[in-house]
Protein backbone atom coordinates (compact mmCIF):
# COMPACT_ATOMS: atom_id res chain seq x y z
CA UNK A 1 0.00 0.00 0.00
CA UNK A 2 2.77 2.42 0.93
CA UNK A 3 4.52 1.49 -2.28
CA UNK A 4 1.42 2.36 -4.28
CA UNK A 5 1.04 5.71 -2.55
CA UNK A 6 4.69 6.58 -3.11
CA UNK A 7 4.37 5.56 -6.76
CA UNK A 8 1.30 7.73 -7.26
CA UNK A 9 2.81 10.77 -5.57
CA UNK A 10 5.98 10.39 -7.61
CA UNK A 11 3.98 10.06 -10.82
CA UNK A 12 1.90 13.13 -10.07
CA UNK A 13 4.98 15.20 -9.18
CA UNK A 14 6.76 13.97 -12.28
CA UNK A 15 3.70 14.41 -14.47
CA UNK A 16 5.31 16.98 -16.75
CA UNK A 17 8.47 14.93 -17.10
CA UNK A 18 6.33 11.90 -17.90
CA UNK A 19 4.44 13.82 -20.57
CA UNK A 20 7.63 15.15 -22.10
CA UNK A 21 9.08 11.67 -22.20
CA UNK A 22 6.09 10.48 -24.21
CA UNK A 23 6.11 13.51 -26.49
CA UNK A 24 8.26 11.72 -29.08
CA UNK A 25 5.84 10.84 -31.92
CA UNK A 26 6.67 7.12 -31.93
CA UNK A 27 6.13 6.78 -28.19
CA UNK A 28 2.96 8.80 -28.40
CA UNK A 29 1.57 6.48 -31.06
CA UNK A 30 2.56 3.47 -28.98
CA UNK A 31 0.99 4.99 -25.85
CA UNK A 32 -2.26 5.66 -27.68
CA UNK A 33 -2.36 2.12 -29.06
CA UNK A 34 -1.60 0.71 -25.62
CA UNK A 35 -4.37 2.69 -23.91
CA UNK A 36 -6.72 1.79 -26.77
CA UNK A 37 -6.08 -1.93 -26.31
CA UNK A 38 -6.66 -1.68 -22.55
CA UNK A 39 -9.77 0.47 -22.87
CA UNK A 40 -11.15 -1.83 -25.54
CA UNK A 41 -10.44 -5.08 -23.72
CA UNK A 42 -11.14 -4.23 -20.07
CA UNK A 43 -14.95 -4.22 -20.39
CA UNK A 44 -14.78 -7.69 -21.94
CA UNK A 45 -12.49 -8.87 -19.18
CA UNK A 46 -15.00 -7.51 -16.65
CA UNK A 47 -17.76 -9.43 -18.44
CA UNK A 48 -15.59 -12.54 -18.25
CA UNK A 49 -14.86 -12.25 -14.53
CA UNK A 50 -18.55 -11.61 -13.76
CA UNK A 51 -19.43 -14.82 -15.63
CA UNK A 52 -16.61 -16.59 -13.84
CA UNK A 53 -17.91 -15.36 -10.49
CA UNK A 54 -21.44 -16.40 -11.40
CA UNK A 55 -20.30 -19.89 -12.34
CA UNK A 56 -18.37 -20.23 -9.09
CA UNK A 57 -21.26 -19.03 -6.97
CA UNK A 58 -24.43 -20.16 -8.66
CA UNK A 59 -23.60 -23.16 -10.85
CA UNK A 60 -22.83 -26.15 -8.66
CA UNK A 61 -20.22 -28.51 -10.05
CA UNK A 62 -22.72 -31.36 -10.36
CA UNK A 63 -24.98 -29.27 -12.60
CA UNK A 64 -22.11 -28.73 -15.04
CA UNK A 65 -21.33 -32.43 -14.96
CA UNK A 66 -24.95 -33.23 -15.78
CA UNK A 67 -25.00 -30.86 -18.78
CA UNK A 68 -21.81 -32.13 -20.36
CA UNK A 69 -21.59 -35.64 -21.82
CA UNK A 70 -19.78 -38.08 -19.58
CA UNK A 71 -17.26 -39.09 -22.23
CA UNK A 72 -14.58 -36.42 -22.33
CA UNK A 73 -14.13 -36.56 -26.09
CA UNK A 74 -17.83 -35.80 -26.55
CA UNK A 75 -17.64 -33.08 -23.89
CA UNK A 76 -14.94 -31.37 -25.95
CA UNK A 77 -17.34 -31.21 -28.88
CA UNK A 78 -20.20 -29.81 -26.81
CA UNK A 79 -17.92 -27.23 -25.15
CA UNK A 80 -16.51 -26.13 -28.49
CA UNK A 81 -19.90 -25.62 -30.06
CA UNK A 82 -21.25 -23.85 -26.96
CA UNK A 83 -18.55 -21.23 -27.49
CA UNK A 84 -21.11 -19.75 -29.90
CA UNK A 85 -23.08 -18.26 -27.01
CA UNK A 86 -20.36 -16.17 -25.34
CA UNK A 87 -20.41 -13.10 -27.54
CA UNK A 88 -17.25 -11.42 -26.38
CA UNK A 89 -13.62 -10.89 -27.19
CA UNK A 90 -10.99 -13.40 -26.24
CA UNK A 91 -10.24 -11.69 -22.94
CA UNK A 92 -13.65 -12.73 -21.58
CA UNK A 93 -13.14 -16.42 -22.20
CA UNK A 94 -9.94 -16.96 -20.21
CA UNK A 95 -11.41 -16.41 -16.72
CA UNK A 96 -14.52 -18.36 -17.70
CA UNK A 97 -12.48 -21.35 -18.89
CA UNK A 98 -10.42 -21.28 -15.71
CA UNK A 99 -13.56 -21.32 -13.60
CA UNK A 100 -15.02 -24.19 -15.60
CA UNK A 101 -11.90 -26.23 -14.81
CA UNK A 102 -12.19 -25.19 -11.18
CA UNK A 103 -15.77 -26.48 -11.13
CA UNK A 104 -14.74 -29.90 -12.32
CA UNK A 105 -15.24 -29.66 -16.07
CA UNK A 106 -12.66 -31.74 -17.94
CA UNK A 107 -9.75 -29.41 -18.81
CA UNK A 108 -9.89 -30.55 -22.43
CA UNK A 109 -13.51 -29.36 -22.72
CA UNK A 110 -12.80 -26.07 -20.97
CA UNK A 111 -9.85 -25.42 -23.26
CA UNK A 112 -11.96 -26.15 -26.34
CA UNK A 113 -14.42 -23.56 -25.03
CA UNK A 114 -11.56 -21.13 -24.41
CA UNK A 115 -10.46 -21.34 -28.05
CA UNK A 116 -13.91 -21.49 -29.63
CA UNK A 117 -15.75 -18.73 -27.74
CA UNK A 118 -13.93 -15.68 -29.11
CA UNK A 119 -13.84 -16.97 -32.69
CA UNK A 120 -17.19 -18.49 -33.53
CA UNK A 121 -19.67 -16.24 -31.74
CA UNK A 122 -22.33 -14.42 -33.78
CA UNK A 123 -20.83 -10.94 -33.31
CA UNK A 124 -17.51 -12.03 -34.79
CA UNK A 125 -19.15 -13.89 -37.67
CA UNK A 126 -21.39 -10.94 -38.53
CA UNK A 127 -18.47 -8.50 -38.48
CA UNK A 128 -16.57 -10.88 -40.76
CA UNK A 129 -19.51 -10.92 -43.17
CA UNK A 130 -19.66 -7.12 -43.11
CA UNK A 131 -15.92 -6.79 -43.69
CA UNK A 132 -15.95 -9.18 -46.66
CA UNK A 133 -19.22 -8.31 -48.40
CA UNK A 134 -18.39 -10.11 -51.62
CA UNK A 135 -17.03 -13.24 -49.97
CA UNK A 136 -19.59 -15.12 -47.88
CA UNK A 137 -17.25 -18.12 -48.02
CA UNK A 138 -14.87 -16.26 -45.68
CA UNK A 139 -17.45 -16.52 -42.89
CA UNK A 140 -17.88 -20.25 -43.37
CA UNK A 141 -14.13 -20.77 -43.66
CA UNK A 142 -13.45 -18.79 -40.51
CA UNK A 143 -16.14 -20.63 -38.55
CA UNK A 144 -14.90 -24.04 -39.68
CA UNK A 145 -11.22 -23.23 -39.19
CA UNK A 146 -11.70 -21.82 -35.69
CA UNK A 147 -14.04 -24.56 -34.49
CA UNK A 148 -11.67 -27.21 -35.85
CA UNK A 149 -8.78 -25.55 -34.00
CA UNK A 150 -10.73 -25.63 -30.74
CA UNK A 151 -11.83 -29.26 -31.10
CA UNK A 152 -8.44 -30.55 -32.21
CA UNK A 153 -6.71 -28.75 -29.33
CA UNK A 154 -9.25 -30.28 -26.95
CA UNK A 155 -8.64 -33.78 -28.25
CA UNK A 156 -4.89 -33.27 -28.27
CA UNK A 157 -5.13 -32.31 -24.61
CA UNK A 158 -7.12 -35.47 -23.86
CA UNK A 159 -4.40 -37.57 -25.45
CA UNK A 160 -1.24 -35.83 -24.23
CA UNK A 161 -2.19 -33.08 -21.82
CA UNK A 162 -1.04 -33.30 -18.21
CA UNK A 163 -2.85 -31.75 -15.32
CA UNK A 164 0.50 -30.89 -13.67
CA UNK A 165 1.08 -28.25 -16.32
CA UNK A 166 -1.84 -26.21 -15.04
CA UNK A 167 -0.98 -24.14 -12.00
CA UNK A 168 -2.52 -25.54 -8.85
CA UNK A 169 -4.35 -22.30 -8.10
CA UNK A 170 -6.39 -22.55 -11.31
CA UNK A 171 -7.63 -25.99 -10.32
CA UNK A 172 -8.85 -25.14 -6.86
CA UNK A 173 -12.50 -25.99 -6.48
CA UNK A 174 -14.87 -23.45 -4.96
CA UNK A 175 -16.93 -25.09 -2.24
CA UNK A 176 -20.63 -25.29 -3.08
CA UNK A 177 -22.41 -22.53 -1.28
CA UNK A 178 -25.96 -21.45 -0.60
CA UNK A 179 -27.92 -18.37 0.38
CA UNK A 180 -26.14 -15.11 1.11
CA UNK A 181 -22.73 -16.71 1.01
CA UNK A 182 -23.24 -17.11 -2.71
CA UNK A 183 -23.09 -13.38 -3.29
CA UNK A 184 -19.97 -13.21 -1.20
CA UNK A 185 -18.32 -15.91 -3.33
CA UNK A 186 -19.53 -14.20 -6.51
CA UNK A 187 -18.03 -10.81 -5.60
CA UNK A 188 -14.81 -12.26 -4.21
CA UNK A 189 -14.20 -14.55 -7.20
CA UNK A 190 -14.89 -11.79 -9.71
CA UNK A 191 -12.63 -9.36 -7.85
CA UNK A 192 -9.73 -11.77 -7.48
CA UNK A 193 -9.99 -12.87 -11.14
CA UNK A 194 -10.06 -9.27 -12.27
CA UNK A 195 -6.92 -8.32 -10.35
CA UNK A 196 -5.20 -11.52 -11.50
CA UNK A 197 -6.00 -11.17 -15.16
CA UNK A 198 -5.90 -7.37 -15.35
CA UNK A 199 -2.14 -7.20 -14.84
CA UNK A 200 -1.53 -9.74 -17.58
CA UNK A 201 -3.88 -8.00 -19.96
CA UNK A 202 -1.81 -4.85 -19.45
CA UNK A 203 1.37 -6.80 -20.16
CA UNK A 204 -0.10 -8.14 -23.40
CA UNK A 205 -1.24 -4.65 -24.35
CA UNK A 206 2.27 -3.27 -23.84
CA UNK A 207 3.81 -5.96 -26.05
CA UNK A 208 1.19 -5.52 -28.77
CA UNK A 209 1.59 -1.73 -28.78
CA UNK A 210 5.36 -2.03 -29.05
CA UNK A 211 5.10 -4.40 -32.02
CA UNK A 212 2.39 -2.26 -33.56
CA UNK A 213 4.78 0.65 -34.03
CA UNK A 214 7.91 -1.39 -34.73
CA UNK A 215 6.48 -3.39 -37.63
CA UNK A 216 6.25 -1.27 -40.77
CA UNK A 217 2.71 -1.49 -42.06
CA UNK A 218 3.82 -1.81 -45.68
CA UNK A 219 5.50 -5.06 -44.80
CA UNK A 220 2.56 -7.29 -45.53
CA UNK A 221 1.26 -5.70 -48.68
CA UNK A 222 4.61 -6.33 -50.38
CA UNK A 223 4.31 -10.07 -49.83
CA UNK A 224 1.91 -10.35 -52.74
CA UNK A 225 2.12 -13.68 -54.45
CA UNK A 226 4.48 -15.56 -52.14
CA UNK A 227 1.77 -17.65 -50.59
CA UNK A 228 3.72 -19.74 -48.07
CA UNK A 229 5.58 -16.73 -46.78
CA UNK A 230 2.29 -14.80 -46.76
CA UNK A 231 0.59 -17.42 -44.61
CA UNK A 232 3.47 -17.51 -42.13
CA UNK A 233 3.81 -13.76 -41.88
CA UNK A 234 0.08 -13.26 -41.39
CA UNK A 235 0.02 -15.94 -38.68
CA UNK A 236 2.86 -14.21 -36.85
CA UNK A 237 1.23 -10.82 -37.31
CA UNK A 238 -2.02 -12.11 -35.83
CA UNK A 239 -0.06 -13.05 -32.72
CA UNK A 240 1.89 -9.85 -32.27
CA UNK A 241 -0.84 -7.35 -33.17
CA UNK A 242 -3.34 -8.86 -30.67
CA UNK A 243 -6.38 -7.36 -32.32
CA UNK A 244 -9.82 -7.82 -30.86
CA UNK A 245 -11.60 -10.69 -32.60
CA UNK A 246 -14.52 -8.42 -33.44
CA UNK A 247 -12.27 -6.02 -35.34
CA UNK A 248 -9.62 -8.17 -36.98
CA UNK A 249 -11.83 -8.93 -39.99
CA UNK A 250 -11.78 -5.26 -40.98
CA UNK A 251 -8.01 -5.15 -40.79
CA UNK A 252 -7.78 -8.34 -42.83
CA UNK A 253 -10.19 -6.90 -45.38
CA UNK A 254 -8.02 -3.82 -45.77
CA UNK A 255 -4.96 -5.89 -46.70
CA UNK A 256 -6.27 -6.28 -50.19
CA UNK A 257 -2.87 -6.87 -51.77
CA UNK A 258 -2.86 -10.34 -50.23
CA UNK A 259 -4.85 -13.34 -51.43
CA UNK A 260 -7.72 -14.51 -49.23
CA UNK A 261 -5.96 -17.54 -47.74
CA UNK A 262 -3.28 -15.67 -45.72
CA UNK A 263 -5.97 -13.29 -44.53
CA UNK A 264 -8.07 -16.23 -43.36
CA UNK A 265 -5.05 -17.53 -41.45
CA UNK A 266 -4.84 -14.13 -39.77
CA UNK A 267 -8.50 -14.41 -38.70
CA UNK A 268 -8.23 -17.96 -37.35
CA UNK A 269 -4.91 -17.62 -35.52
CA UNK A 270 -5.62 -14.22 -33.91
CA UNK A 271 -8.52 -15.20 -31.64
CA UNK A 272 -6.86 -18.54 -30.77
CA UNK A 273 -3.50 -17.20 -29.65
CA UNK A 274 -1.94 -13.76 -29.53
CA UNK A 275 0.41 -11.81 -27.28
CA UNK A 276 -2.41 -10.57 -25.07
CA UNK A 277 -3.93 -14.04 -24.71
CA UNK A 278 -0.56 -15.64 -24.02
CA UNK A 279 -0.01 -13.22 -21.15
CA UNK A 280 -3.51 -13.91 -19.83
CA UNK A 281 -3.05 -17.68 -20.09
CA UNK A 282 0.35 -17.57 -18.41
CA UNK A 283 -1.15 -15.55 -15.58
CA UNK A 284 -4.25 -17.67 -15.20
CA UNK A 285 -3.06 -21.22 -15.82
CA UNK A 286 0.64 -20.80 -15.13
CA UNK A 287 3.70 -20.42 -17.29
CA UNK A 288 4.30 -24.15 -17.69
CA UNK A 289 0.89 -24.44 -19.30
CA UNK A 290 1.17 -21.43 -21.57
CA UNK A 291 4.64 -22.35 -22.84
CA UNK A 292 3.27 -25.67 -24.10
CA UNK A 293 -0.29 -24.74 -25.05
CA UNK A 294 0.42 -21.54 -27.00
CA UNK A 295 2.93 -22.86 -29.58
CA UNK A 296 0.80 -25.94 -30.29
CA UNK A 297 -2.27 -23.73 -30.67
CA UNK A 298 -0.35 -21.59 -33.12
CA UNK A 299 0.61 -24.56 -35.31
CA UNK A 300 -2.83 -26.21 -35.13
CA UNK A 301 -4.66 -22.95 -35.87
CA UNK A 302 -2.46 -22.19 -38.87
CA UNK A 303 -2.95 -25.70 -40.24
CA UNK A 304 -6.72 -25.65 -39.66
CA UNK A 305 -7.00 -22.27 -41.37
CA UNK A 306 -5.09 -23.45 -44.42
CA UNK A 307 -7.16 -26.63 -44.76
CA UNK A 308 -10.42 -24.78 -44.17
CA UNK A 309 -9.39 -22.14 -46.69
CA UNK A 310 -8.60 -24.74 -49.34
CA UNK A 311 -11.97 -26.39 -48.74
CA UNK A 312 -14.26 -23.36 -48.45
CA UNK A 313 -12.47 -20.81 -50.57
CA UNK A 314 -11.54 -23.42 -53.14
CA UNK A 315 -7.86 -22.53 -53.18
CA UNK A 316 -5.55 -19.67 -52.42
CA UNK A 317 -7.51 -16.94 -54.25
CA UNK B 1 0.44 -7.57 -3.17
CA UNK B 2 -1.85 -6.79 -0.27
CA UNK B 3 -5.60 -6.92 -0.59
CA UNK B 4 -5.97 -3.24 0.28
CA UNK B 5 -3.60 -2.28 -2.51
CA UNK B 6 -5.50 -4.42 -5.00
CA UNK B 7 -8.74 -2.73 -4.07
CA UNK B 8 -7.27 0.74 -4.41
CA UNK B 9 -5.88 -0.19 -7.82
CA UNK B 10 -9.31 -1.42 -8.91
CA UNK B 11 -10.88 1.82 -7.68
CA UNK B 12 -8.34 3.83 -9.66
CA UNK B 13 -8.76 1.75 -12.81
CA UNK B 14 -12.56 1.91 -12.63
CA UNK B 15 -12.32 5.64 -12.00
CA UNK B 16 -10.04 6.11 -14.99
CA UNK B 17 -12.49 4.28 -17.27
CA UNK B 18 -15.41 6.36 -15.96
CA UNK B 19 -13.42 9.54 -16.37
CA UNK B 20 -12.68 9.05 -20.06
CA UNK B 21 -16.24 7.83 -20.67
CA UNK B 22 -17.66 11.01 -19.12
CA UNK B 23 -15.25 13.52 -20.63
CA UNK B 24 -15.44 12.02 -24.11
CA UNK B 25 -11.69 11.33 -24.16
CA UNK B 26 -12.54 7.70 -24.86
CA UNK B 27 -13.17 8.72 -28.47
CA UNK B 28 -9.40 8.99 -28.88
CA UNK B 29 -9.08 5.26 -28.30
CA UNK B 30 -12.28 3.41 -29.18
CA UNK B 31 -15.41 3.90 -31.26
CA UNK B 32 -18.42 5.82 -29.93
CA UNK B 33 -20.52 2.67 -29.40
CA UNK B 34 -18.07 1.55 -26.72
CA UNK B 35 -19.19 4.19 -24.20
CA UNK B 36 -21.84 2.15 -22.32
CA UNK B 37 -19.34 -0.70 -22.00
CA UNK B 38 -16.85 1.65 -20.37
CA UNK B 39 -19.48 2.92 -17.94
CA UNK B 40 -20.44 -0.65 -17.10
CA UNK B 41 -16.87 -1.83 -16.61
CA UNK B 42 -15.95 1.22 -14.51
CA UNK B 43 -18.97 0.83 -12.26
CA UNK B 44 -18.43 -2.92 -11.80
CA UNK B 45 -14.77 -2.40 -10.86
CA UNK B 46 -15.64 0.27 -8.33
CA UNK B 47 -18.49 -1.77 -6.84
CA UNK B 48 -16.30 -4.88 -6.51
CA UNK B 49 -13.56 -2.86 -4.84
CA UNK B 50 -15.94 -1.03 -2.48
CA UNK B 51 -17.71 -4.26 -1.49
CA UNK B 52 -14.37 -5.86 -0.68
CA UNK B 53 -13.18 -2.83 1.30
CA UNK B 54 -16.40 -2.60 3.31
CA UNK B 55 -16.31 -6.31 4.07
CA UNK B 56 -12.68 -6.18 5.14
CA UNK B 57 -13.32 -3.23 7.43
CA UNK B 58 -16.37 -4.93 8.92
CA UNK B 59 -14.49 -8.19 9.34
CA UNK B 60 -11.70 -6.38 11.16
CA UNK B 61 -14.21 -4.66 13.42
CA UNK B 62 -16.07 -7.95 13.98
CA UNK B 63 -12.89 -9.78 14.90
CA UNK B 64 -12.01 -7.07 17.34
CA UNK B 65 -15.44 -7.47 18.93
CA UNK B 66 -15.10 -11.23 18.79
CA UNK B 67 -18.72 -11.64 17.68
CA UNK B 68 -18.72 -13.43 14.35
CA UNK B 69 -20.12 -16.73 13.30
CA UNK B 70 -17.52 -19.28 12.38
CA UNK B 71 -18.48 -20.02 8.79
CA UNK B 72 -18.37 -16.41 7.66
CA UNK B 73 -14.99 -15.92 9.22
CA UNK B 74 -13.73 -19.08 7.57
CA UNK B 75 -14.92 -17.82 4.18
CA UNK B 76 -13.20 -14.49 4.70
CA UNK B 77 -10.00 -16.06 5.86
CA UNK B 78 -9.99 -18.25 2.78
CA UNK B 79 -10.59 -15.28 0.50
CA UNK B 80 -7.89 -13.23 2.17
CA UNK B 81 -5.43 -16.03 1.84
CA UNK B 82 -6.36 -16.35 -1.83
CA UNK B 83 -5.60 -12.71 -2.37
CA UNK B 84 -2.17 -13.21 -0.91
CA UNK B 85 -0.88 -16.21 -2.76
CA UNK B 86 -2.68 -15.76 -6.04
CA UNK B 87 -1.81 -12.37 -7.25
CA UNK B 88 1.67 -12.29 -8.56
CA UNK B 89 3.57 -9.06 -8.88
CA UNK B 90 1.98 -8.71 -12.31
CA UNK B 91 -1.04 -7.06 -10.71
CA UNK B 92 1.17 -4.01 -10.25
CA UNK B 93 0.98 -3.53 -13.99
CA UNK B 94 -2.59 -2.30 -13.54
CA UNK B 95 -1.01 0.94 -12.42
CA UNK B 96 0.37 1.53 -15.94
CA UNK B 97 -2.92 2.20 -17.76
CA UNK B 98 -4.15 4.16 -14.74
CA UNK B 99 -1.17 6.52 -14.98
CA UNK B 100 -1.37 6.59 -18.77
CA UNK B 101 -5.03 7.58 -18.75
CA UNK B 102 -5.08 9.95 -15.79
CA UNK B 103 -1.72 11.69 -16.18
CA UNK B 104 -0.49 11.34 -19.74
CA UNK B 105 -3.80 11.01 -21.62
CA UNK B 106 -2.18 10.18 -24.97
CA UNK B 107 -3.83 11.99 -27.90
CA UNK B 108 -5.68 10.40 -30.78
CA UNK B 109 -3.48 8.87 -33.47
CA UNK B 110 -2.21 11.41 -35.97
CA UNK B 111 0.48 12.19 -38.50
CA UNK B 112 2.97 9.71 -37.04
CA UNK B 113 0.68 6.74 -37.75
CA UNK B 114 -0.16 8.07 -41.21
CA UNK B 115 3.53 8.30 -42.10
CA UNK B 116 4.01 4.62 -41.30
CA UNK B 117 2.15 3.65 -44.44
CA UNK B 118 2.21 5.01 -47.97
CA UNK B 119 -0.82 3.44 -49.54
CA UNK B 120 -4.54 3.75 -49.52
CA UNK B 121 -6.05 0.29 -49.25
CA UNK B 122 -8.92 -1.06 -51.27
CA UNK B 123 -12.30 -0.64 -49.59
CA UNK B 124 -14.37 -3.73 -48.87
CA UNK B 125 -17.20 -2.42 -51.01
CA UNK B 126 -16.52 -0.89 -54.41
CA UNK B 127 -20.16 -0.47 -55.47
CA UNK B 128 -20.94 3.22 -55.20
CA UNK B 129 -24.29 4.97 -55.54
CA UNK B 130 -24.54 8.46 -57.03
CA UNK B 131 -23.33 11.37 -54.89
CA UNK B 132 -26.04 13.45 -53.22
CA UNK B 133 -26.96 16.65 -55.10
CA UNK B 134 -25.69 20.09 -54.06
CA UNK B 135 -22.93 22.53 -54.92
CA UNK B 136 -20.56 21.18 -52.30
CA UNK B 137 -20.83 17.60 -51.05
CA UNK B 138 -19.44 16.79 -47.63
CA UNK B 139 -17.73 13.40 -47.73
CA UNK B 140 -15.69 11.33 -45.29
CA UNK B 141 -12.06 11.20 -46.46
CA UNK B 142 -12.36 7.43 -46.65
CA UNK B 143 -15.25 7.62 -49.09
CA UNK B 144 -13.57 10.29 -51.20
CA UNK B 145 -10.46 8.15 -51.51
CA UNK B 146 -12.50 5.02 -52.26
CA UNK B 147 -14.51 6.73 -54.99
CA UNK B 148 -11.40 8.35 -56.44
CA UNK B 149 -9.55 5.08 -56.67
CA UNK B 150 -12.14 2.43 -57.38
CA UNK B 151 -15.40 3.97 -58.65
CA UNK B 152 -15.85 2.90 -62.24
CA UNK B 153 -18.60 5.47 -62.81
CA UNK B 154 -16.33 8.40 -61.88
CA UNK B 155 -18.97 9.92 -59.62
CA UNK B 156 -16.50 12.56 -58.39
CA UNK B 157 -15.91 14.11 -61.82
CA UNK B 158 -16.87 17.76 -61.88
CA UNK B 159 -18.12 17.74 -58.29
CA UNK B 160 -16.88 19.95 -55.48
CA UNK B 161 -16.40 18.10 -52.19
CA UNK B 162 -15.75 19.15 -48.62
CA UNK B 163 -13.36 17.03 -46.57
CA UNK B 164 -12.28 17.20 -42.92
CA UNK B 165 -8.96 15.83 -41.78
CA UNK B 166 -5.50 16.76 -40.60
CA UNK B 167 -2.41 17.84 -42.52
CA UNK B 168 0.51 15.47 -43.01
CA UNK B 169 3.70 16.39 -44.85
CA UNK B 170 5.07 13.52 -46.89
CA UNK B 171 7.89 13.27 -49.42
CA UNK B 172 5.13 13.44 -52.05
CA UNK B 173 3.91 16.78 -50.71
CA UNK B 174 1.24 17.88 -48.25
CA UNK B 175 -1.65 15.50 -47.72
CA UNK B 176 -4.98 15.53 -45.95
CA UNK B 177 -5.38 12.39 -43.84
CA UNK B 178 -7.83 10.74 -41.56
CA UNK B 179 -7.67 7.45 -39.63
CA UNK B 180 -10.37 4.84 -40.03
CA UNK B 181 -11.12 2.65 -37.06
CA UNK B 182 -13.36 -0.38 -36.72
CA UNK B 183 -12.96 -1.27 -33.04
CA UNK B 184 -10.09 0.50 -31.31
CA UNK B 185 -7.08 2.62 -32.26
CA UNK B 186 -4.94 -0.52 -32.53
CA UNK B 187 -6.72 -1.45 -35.75
CA UNK B 188 -6.91 2.06 -37.22
CA UNK B 189 -5.54 2.60 -40.73
CA UNK B 190 -4.93 5.81 -42.63
CA UNK B 191 -6.72 7.21 -45.68
CA UNK B 192 -5.18 10.20 -47.40
CA UNK B 193 -5.35 12.49 -50.40
CA UNK B 194 -2.76 14.89 -51.77
CA UNK B 195 -3.52 18.61 -51.51
CA UNK B 196 -2.52 20.78 -54.48
CA UNK B 197 -2.61 24.55 -54.62
CA UNK B 198 -0.07 25.38 -51.92
CA UNK B 199 -2.53 26.46 -49.22
CA UNK B 200 -1.50 23.64 -46.88
CA UNK B 201 2.25 23.92 -47.45
CA UNK B 202 3.02 25.97 -44.36
CA UNK B 203 0.62 24.36 -41.91
CA UNK B 204 2.32 22.12 -39.34
CA UNK B 205 1.65 18.37 -39.00
CA UNK B 206 -1.65 17.45 -37.38
CA UNK B 207 -3.37 20.77 -38.10
CA UNK B 208 -7.07 20.01 -38.50
CA UNK B 209 -8.55 21.62 -41.59
CA UNK B 210 -11.73 21.66 -43.60
CA UNK B 211 -11.03 21.86 -47.33
CA UNK B 212 -13.22 22.14 -50.38
CA UNK B 213 -12.05 21.33 -53.86
CA UNK B 214 -12.22 18.94 -56.76
CA UNK B 215 -10.55 15.67 -57.54
CA UNK B 216 -7.65 16.15 -59.93
CA UNK B 217 -8.39 13.83 -62.83
CA UNK B 218 -5.68 11.18 -63.12
CA UNK B 219 -5.35 8.40 -65.64
CA UNK B 220 -4.28 5.79 -63.16
CA UNK B 221 -3.84 6.31 -59.43
CA UNK B 222 -2.53 2.78 -58.97
CA UNK B 223 1.01 3.91 -59.69
CA UNK B 224 0.61 6.40 -56.86
CA UNK B 225 -0.60 3.78 -54.37
CA UNK B 226 -4.17 5.00 -54.90
CA UNK B 227 -3.48 8.37 -53.31
CA UNK B 228 -5.57 10.89 -55.29
CA UNK B 229 -5.03 14.66 -55.45
CA UNK B 230 -7.51 17.29 -54.41
CA UNK B 231 -7.29 20.69 -56.11
CA UNK B 232 -7.96 22.87 -53.08
CA UNK B 233 -10.37 25.77 -53.53
CA UNK B 234 -10.81 26.83 -49.92
CA UNK B 235 -8.99 25.74 -46.78
CA UNK B 236 -9.98 26.63 -43.25
CA UNK B 237 -8.33 25.64 -39.98
CA UNK B 238 -10.73 24.05 -37.52
CA UNK B 239 -10.45 22.75 -33.95
CA UNK B 240 -9.88 19.01 -33.53
CA UNK B 241 -13.29 17.35 -33.94
CA UNK B 242 -14.77 15.41 -31.05
CA UNK B 243 -14.66 12.19 -33.04
CA UNK B 244 -11.15 12.14 -34.51
CA UNK B 245 -11.66 8.84 -36.36
CA UNK B 246 -13.88 7.83 -39.22
CA UNK B 247 -15.64 4.54 -38.70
Amino acid sequence: MQVLCALLVLAILGQDLLREAVAVPVLQTAATVFVAICVQALPFLVLGVLLSGAIAAFVPARALRRVLPRRDSAAVGVAGVSGVVLAGCECASVPVARRLIGQGVAPAAALAFLLAAPAVNPVVLVSTAVAFPGEPAMVAARFAGSLATALIMGWLWLRWGKLDWIAERALRRMPDTAGRDRWRVFAETARADLVDAGGFLVLGGLVAAAFGVVIPADWFSSLGEQIVLGVLVMAVLAVVLSLCSEADAFVAASLSALPLLPRLVFLVVGPAIDAKLFALQAGTFGRAFAMRFAPVTFVVATACAVVSGLVFLGGVR
Amino acid sequence: MRRETQNVLLLLLGGALLKIAVTGDYLRYVRPAHQPWLFGAGVVMIVLAVVAIVRDVRAAAGEAGGARDGSARAADACAGEDGHEHTARSAWLIVVPVLAVLLVAPPALGADSVLRTRKNTEPGNTEFGPLPPGDVVALPVGEFVARAGWDERDSLDGRTVRLTGFVVHTPEGPQLARLTMSCCAADAFAVRTGLTGGQADLLPHDTWVEVTGRLVAAEDTRARDYVPDLAVRTLREIPRPEEPYET
